[in-house]
């Protein structure tokens, strides 16, 4: 390689006893190059100082002393501005150079957010939302308009979700003040370079972007944590409390360790019974989203001050945050992803050439052979995950105002603009005007009273905001992540018990049970948005769900797993209460034949409940449940719902499901699916986020958070009226194609009737069969809303009423 | 057309599907809550909600004075969502208020949104209105006089209800020994649930909850 580290780098890298590493270097070639660059580096291979060594050798020859902002670094996580931050400085500090760094995130002070506008840093770090509220700003185009870098940092986190769509946009739009600035995308796991690398580019396409890739880290050293030595493992369940001890003896035995957990309710859960149980007073950590930021705070601090032996975290935790040298990591629960689980082995251990440590606990018997599945799949360095899909629509409405906000704008330009991002590189001119229509007077078919829109057209065909009241309002709603608000749990006399999630709450209903900090509670009802509770008994309490995804298997994973399920030779990996557990199966019921479908049906807790192991993954059971309740429906046979797991789909009704050949024959994918999809509670729940995302419904309204539930029209009412009067409307468009996102496309389904076609095993059963048992404690039911199940219900609680009235 | 008869203070009462009651003796509709223009009261603001909401609610009024013939229709109260949401009114909602006008006389009665009556639309206005043993106003009163009975609208009720397991929330009527609170009628309408200590301040001698389904009006609560 040509390109050397000038001076005083050169002699800074020797007093720490380094010398450049490849990679590093050849990012400093694209920078001089003047070409966009993805760099893919394992963590701990020096990833962060090759995104910003060009930036600083730049700034080091002071063609910036006057000021003037040169650099934009983007991270996922606000936390990871403020470390990098710490990080940075150091060199900075050592070698003496020109630079200013400064961080801007939502937490930044008035007065700081001022002076920064006033004086711009030479580096700025910062979030996409951030981002965004600086361009929505009219002196946007002469503050970037020195800009020479943006580094995306975690790239891979963002590529393909709502926050990368609206990144990538005002990407764009920085392009267009500052036409000299390359983008440097940084990412340890990459499952898909190309569309990464197109991510990154200035057109929206891969070619013109220089793929630097670090050699691979050592082989990490992986093994399987079970919850005690004789090898039991429970059923079912996720939480994997049973593993609490086996986690505190690792713990004890390696200096500083991350514990991963899958949901924040279990991360609340483990962290108390790790406490229960830790005699030795191990100084353990709890971090995650719900947390207070003092709190996470402190925990980060003392990471960094090597005073915590372990952190109970959630994907808080995922990214490349460096506080202090973690040893080793213990993922609790189903691995999920593959790619996922390499990015948080890799959290252990910083250094490159040493292997990270990593155990997996599995929560249930299923996760056992996920676990073994995934370890597997680790150590042979595959990557699974979607490439990053299409940009969605309510994020680009969002950044039509962020633009409007701005100063006037002409729609061609801005087309152009957008077109040049990968995730819109293929926006055709309608649904983009469609989406102008929408940010300008709604772009409802019904023309309503048009004297208040909110855009108005000048004679030249510029596209202005109507008042500043719009603007201001506008920018309290910027960003695309949508929270579940929590609501306050209160006692009568206003003690308060913590918190729980809206929409854990909305399925409450008065004498209901839930456990939360430990206390069994009673729900009461509801007092404007706090959740009335008091101290109570009851059986089958049940546990908060919090917010954020579920995530599902990887189709890749789930298939491994399956394979692992049909191959009883395999099974010697397992521990003994898992292949008593398959073999019970086996003698109960029937084990899943390769060929075959397997269906059971039983009754259970009063209903008709039918189980179809059809090992799709989640999302193609999710279609499924939508398919067979809706075939249930129209046969009259009163379904209530549905539940998918990765492995299976169940469904429970009123009456006994018939035919189980019939239900499954090649009809079930006749008829329109897309009234009855419509109609589920899954495009409900997405269309309240694009609507909120799209400036529909306001989060933020200044002063009058308080009667906020009072104040706003449910999405639900929103989304029934726009179906009625406007089927076409953008958002609705919008919703579905999202929605499409997570269901597997029908053809998938398609293909495995016609396999399973003269192969359906159908086996009733007395009760529920020992491999059914996970999916019915599965969460996220999908319940049938305001069909003949609900009808039926309905009529039984009035004929009991009748029956206590007849004397 | 699936109703249930209940009775109050001696009178006949009709619960119907959809929300709404009629009075067979005298063959007058009650609905309450309209809630009209509601969808384009915040575009002032730069909300734009989409506007079908008034026509969604019109039609449902629609429906029942076509399926029930009253000869009187009374509306119980915050028929319109604010003073100026009759100007609003755009032209095929105004046509449609028209023809409900042209098929049976209206009684607005006034409530917290539309303390006044609402400019340039027909039908007569008043606070409340009495006849037989019934009273019909806007928001509940804290005491009904002995051998009356009063319908009320303001608090739009839902239940939350587990049914073997199953959880649902439905709009619902509220009826207690001398009172029954009728469910919002307008599409944009959101709703207090029966747990609410409002309601057990309304019916401290108990009360009892009515959903609809497409052919039964049941009892749940």
């Amino acid at each position: 390689m040509s390109i050397h580290l000038p001076e005083p780098f050169q002699s800074w890298f020797s007093q720490q006893g380094w010398t450049p590493r490849p990679h590093q270097l050849a990012m400093l070639q694209a920078a001089e190059d003047g070409v966009s660059a993805l760099l893919i580096a394992p963590t701990g291979g020096g990833k962060t100082l090759a995104g910003f060594l060009p930036s600083l050798i730049e700034l080091a020859k002071g063609s910036y002393a006057k000021g003037g902002l040169h650099t934009i670094y983007v991270s996922p996580l606000k936390a990871l501005s403020t470390n990098i931050a710490e990080s940075l400085s150091r060199p900075i500090m050592e070698m003496g150079l020109p630079v200013r760094i400064e961080v801007r995130s939502g937490d930044t002070s008035a007065v700081r957010r001022k002076r920064q506008q006033k004086n711009p840093p030479h580096i700025l770090l910062t979030t996409p939302e951030s981002l965004a509220l600086l361009l929505s700003y009219p002196d946007a185009a002469e503050y970037f308009s020195t800009l020479r870098a943006l580094i995306i940092d975690e790239v891979h986190a963002l590529a393909g979700t709502k926050r990368g769509d609206q990144l990538s946009l005002c990407a764009s739009r920085l392009r267009t003040f500052a036409p000299a600035m390359r983008c440097s995308g940084l990412s340890a796991t990459v499952a898909h370079p190309s569309a990464i690398a197109a991510w990154v580019s200035p057109t929206g396409h891969a070619s013109g972007v220089r793929i630097v890739t670090a050699e691979d880290g050592v082989r990490p050293d992986v093994h399987v944590l079970l919850p005690d030595q004789r090898g039991y493992l429970p059923w079912a369940g996720r939480t994997g409390l049973g593993s609490a001890t086996a986690i505190l003896t690792a713990i004890a035995a390696a200096r500083l360790t991350i514990v991963f957990v899958n949901s924040r309710a279990q991360a609340e859960l483990l962290f108390q019974a790790l406490w229960k149980d830790n005699t030795e007073n191990l100084p353990i950590g709890l971090h995650h989203g719900s947390l207070d930021t003092t709190r996470r705070a402190k925990v980060e601090e003392a990471m960094a001050q090597g005073t915590l032996r372990a952190v109970v975290a959630t994907s808080s935790l995922d990214l490349g945050l460096d506080w202090g040298a973690v040893d080793q990591i213990i993922q609790l629960g189903a691995p999920k992803q593959i790619s996922r689980l390499t990015q948080r082995i890799g959290r252990a251990n910083h250094r490159m050439d040493e292997p990270s440590r990593a155990l997996l606990a599995p929560a249930n018997r299923f996760e056992v052979l996920e676990c073994e599945a995934a370890r597997e799949a680790v150590l042979r360095h595959e990557l699974d995950g979607a490439p990053p899909r299409a940009g969605t629509f309510d994020v680009l409405a969002q950044h039509v105002l962020v633009t409007a906000c701005a100063g006037p704008f002409f729609p061609d330009a801005l087309y152009k603009e957008v077109r040049r991002t990968a995730p819109y590189s293929q926006l055709s001119r309608t649904d983009f005007d469609d989406i102008i229509r929408f940010v300008e007077d709604g772009g409802y078919a019904l023309q309503a009273y048009d004297r208040h829109q909110r855009l108005f057209r000048d004679s030249l065909g510029q596209l202005w905001v109507r008042n500043e009241q719009i603007i201001r309002q506008f920018r309290m709603n910027i960003g695309t992540i949508v929270d579940t608000p929590l609501l306050r749990v209160k006692s009568r006399r206003g003690k308060t018990f913590g918190e729980i999630d809206e929409y854990f709450a909305s399925t409450l209903v008065p004498g209901d049970t839930f456990l939360l900090g430990g206390e069994l509670l009673e729900f009461l009802g509801m007092q404007d948005t706090t959740v009335q509770a008091a101290r109570g008994r009851g059986k089958d309490p049940r546990v908060p769900v919090y917010g954020g995804n579920q995530l599902s298997i990887s189709p890749g994973l789930a298939r491994h797993v399956r394979e692992m399920l049909h191959e009883p030779s395999s099974w010697n990996v397992l521990p003994p209460s898992v292949q008593d557990w398959l073999t019970l199966q086996s003698e109960r019921s029937r084990l899943p034949e390769p060929d075959q479908l397997l269906v059971e049906t039983f009754p259970h807790r009063g209903w008709h409940y039918l189980v179809a192991y059809t090992f799709e993954g989640r999302n193609a059971h999710q279609t499924l449940g939508l398919l067979l309740t809706k075939k249930l429906e129209d046969t009259g046979k009163g379904p209530l719902g549905f539940v998918a797991n990765d492995y299976m789909v169940a469904c429970w009704c009123v009456h006994p499901p018939g035919s189980i050949t019939d239900l499954f024959s090649r009809t079930l994918l006749e008829g329109s699916l897309t009234e009855w999809l419509d109609e589920s509670s899954m495009l409900r729940r997405t269309f309240r986020d694009v609507a909120i995302i799209a400036g529909l419904v306001e989060r933020n309204y200044p002063g009058r958070e308080k009667n906020r539930r009072q104040m706003t029209i449910s999405s639900d009412l929103l989304y029934d009226v726009l179906r009625k009067y406007d089927p076409d409307h953008i958002l609705l468009r919008a919703t579905r194609l999202q929605a499409a996102e997570g269901l597997t496309d029908l053809a998938r389904l398609s293909e495995m009737l016609e396999r399973i076609q003269g192969h359906i095993e159908h086996v009733s059963l007395p009760h529920v069969s020992p491999l059914a048992v996970p999916v019915l404690l599965e969460q996220g039911r999908e319940k049938i809303r305001g069909g003949e199940g609900e009808d039926y219900l309905l009529a039984e609680a009035d004929r009991l009423y009748e029956l206590a009235a007849t004397p | 057309m699936t109703f249930r008869e209940i009775e109050l203070a001696g009178e006949r009462i009709w619960l119907l599907a959809g929300g709404a009651v009629f009075l067979p003796e005298t063959q007058t509709l009650v609905v309450a809550d309209l809630h009209l223009g509601k969808g384009t009261s915040a575009r002032i603001r730069g909300l734009l909600l989409p506007p079908g909401d008034t026509i969604s609610t019109l039609e449902k009024v629609q429906r029942l004075v076509e399926d029930y013939k009253p000869r009187l229709l009374i509306a119980l109260g915050d028929s319109f969502h604010d003073a100026k949401a009759g100007e609003r009114l755009l032209d095929i909602e105004k046509m449609m208020l028209r023809s409900i006008v042209s098929k049976t006389s209206i009684l607005w009665i006034t409530g917290n949104h539309d303390a006044l009556p609402v400019p340039d639309i027909a039908g007569e206005w008043l606070e409340d209105y009495r006849f037989g043993n019934l009273i019909l106003r806007h928001i509940p009163s804290e005491i009904v006089p002995t051998g009356k009975a009063e319908l009320a609208g303001h608090l739009h009720p839902k239940i939350r209800m587990r049914i073997r397991g199953h959880a649902m929330s439905r709009a619902c009527f509220v009826k207690g020994p001398d009172r029954l609170i009728l469910p919002a009628l307008g599409s944009y309408t959101g709703g207090l649930d029966v747990s609410d200590p409002t309601f057990s301040g309304l019916f401290a001698d108990g009360s009892a909850a009515y959903v609809w389904s497409a052919d039964r009006i049941s009892r749940v609560a």
